[in-house]
């Protein structure tokens, strides 16, 4: 396996004195790995992937990603770090005063990169996620599912070394879901480590992959595909 | 200049074109308002330099002085700081003159005219400050020869006053016009912001630095209150022109051959700064309110 992307160590997320997300967290990711966090809910599935993703920061431990240490991350560096980390979010966050095409060009115009680098890149994810012919339709005319593969789109765009997903199929039907999770594969193949946060048994079974098991803030199971 | 962020505005403004148009309107409405403040002024100042107001005055003179002396005092008057012009009169002049005020027979009738003195009568230089004529004042009456110096000036001082006040006026109109209507941009704009605050959100966990958000806020206020600008000058000019033609047709008598002035370029270009500045002040109050209430 190539090395190690993403490291926890005794990662720690307290909110107040009686409330804590998560407690002595360590664990490590291989680029180029696919895994899921599981959990039950309140076991602290999405305080994990906000850590990773630095929406917030740790109490206690460190996190490494690509040698970036997040738990001492400067506020003003956290833009350039979230450049190189996708997110799809379970309620997509769609923009509905924009087209498709200029949702997932937004993290590239944010770039600042050429109208054509632009319209490339953006025809291109696209097409992978099958909505090339929808580019200039609006989010609220599509399906759930396709809403989300628009979200997927958006967040690859960019070309992400990581790839993370909170939930991505919670809102949407099984078959939905499974054409989703095999969107997530297919980008996983292209070389992108993706971690995706879901309770969905089933789907963990019919796509395996690495399990990393939460309860109460805590890892309960770390299971690697090949355990069975 | 920033390309996509005045497009990132320009298609929020083809998607809200109704708020958009409210707070321009409003804008609008404001600068109009300043605006025939700053008419009015204008028109007031370009009257009051065309009036010369010139102060005029009276010095005078102590009984029996001679020929020679009376030239000296004379001359040393019309040499004074701020003199136009002096024109002496004898006793005899000034009751005749005062004769043909009262409509008198003969001079004799005038009871007490034998007392009345030579006098030296001062026209003083345009636009002369009252300090300068209470030293003018000061310095003649010290003249031996002078009994006494008289200048009907406070018309001047309560001139200068009412000038002043204008301008102060003027200047509280405009700030607190400023302010009032940046609020209420201010909360124009935040209804149509919410949409933005959400893209706000989006877009800086995508990576978004905060000049990226904060540009097309820079550029709505700038655009909008240059437009708001533009119209409410538009308007302001054809109400001049309106009301210039109207006062000489109704009011010929007082107003004919005199038009209305418009205001000058750099007074012109001082409104649709404050435009911009209250669209500004708008824009920016609700980017760093968002802020504030943001990850």
């Amino acid at each position: 396996m190539s090395s190690k992307m993403v490291r926890l160590h005794r990662v720690a997320k307290r909110y107040s004195s009686q409330r804590s997300a998560l407690n002595d967290v360590s664990f490590d990711l291989h680029r180029g790995e696919f895994a899921y966090i599981t959990g039950g809910n309140g076991a602290g599935k999405t305080t994990l992937l906000k850590l990773l993703f630095a929406m917030e920061r740790a109490t206690e431990g460190t996190i490494l990603v690509n040698n970036r240490d997040l738990s001492i991350m400067p506020q003003g560096k956290v833009y350039q770090y979230r450049r190189e980390v996708g997110f799809v979010f379970q309620d997509f966050k769609l923009l509905p005063d924009l087209t498709i095409y200029e949702n997932v060009s937004l993290p590239l115009e944010i770039r600042k990169m050429t109208r054509q680098e632009v319209d490339y890149r953006v025809r291109g994810v696209l097409s992978l996620v099958g909505l090339g012919d929808r580019a200039t339709d609006f989010p609220l005319t599509l399906s759930g599912g396709e809403q989300q593969r628009v979200a997927i789109a958006r967040s690859i765009v960019g070309k992400p070394s990581l790839l993370l997903a909170d939930e991505p199929t919670g809102n949407l039907d099984s078959r939905t879901a499974r054409d989703i999770l095999s969107l997530f594969r297919e980008i996983h193949e292209m070389g992108t480590t993706v971690v995706i946060a879901t309770h969905d048994e089933h789907l963990m079974e019919e796509f395996p992959a690495r399990v990393l098991e939460l309860h109460s803030g805590r890892v309960v199971r770390d299971k690697n595909s090949q355990e069975r | 200049m920033n390309t996509r962020a005045v497009k990132r505005f320009a298609r929020d403004y083809t998607r809200h074109p109704w708020l958009h148009l409210v707070s321009i309107m409003t804008i609008t409405g404001a600068l109009f308002v300043l605006g025939i403040f700053m008419v009015c002024y204008h028109n007031f100042d370009e009257l009051a330099s065309k009036t010369n107001p010139r102060v005029t005055g009276t010095a005078y003179l102590v009984d029996g002085l001679s020929t020679e002396k009376i030239d000296e005092l004379y001359e040393s008057i019309v040499l004074a700081e701020g003199v136009h012009k002096a024109v002496f009169k004898d006793k005899k002049q000034v009751l005749s003159e005062l004769d043909s005020v009262l409509g008198s027979a003969s001079l004799a009738s005038v009871p007490g005219g034998e007392m009345f003195p030579d006098v030296i009568e001062i026209e003083l230089k345009e636009n002369v400050k009252p300090a300068a004529v209470d030293a003018l004042t000061a310095s003649l009456s010290q003249k031996p020869g002078i009994s006494e110096v008289d200048f009907s000036d406070g018309w001047l001082a309560q001139y200068h006053k009412l000038r002043s006040i204008l301008k102060v006026v003027g200047i509280a109109l405009m700030v607190g016009m400023m302010i009032a209507c940046s609020m209420i941009i201010a909360n124009f704009m935040g209804m149509r912001h919410q949409s933005r605050r959400e893209e706000m959100d989006i877009v800086q966990l995508m990576g978004a630095q905060r000049s990226f958000i904060l540009w097309p806020f820079l550029w709505e206020g700038i655009l909008e209150g240059l437009l708001a600008g533009v119209i409410s000058l538009g308007a302001l000019y054809i109400s001049t022109v309106a009301l210039s033609h109207y006062a000489s047709v109704q009011w010929s008598t007082i107003f004919e051959g005199h038009k209305l002035a418009f205001l000058g370029p750099v007074q012109a270009g001082m409104l649709g700064c404050v435009g911009m500045l209250m669209a500004l002040g708008g824009s920016l109050t609700v980017f760093f309110r968002f802020q504030s209430q943001s990850k």
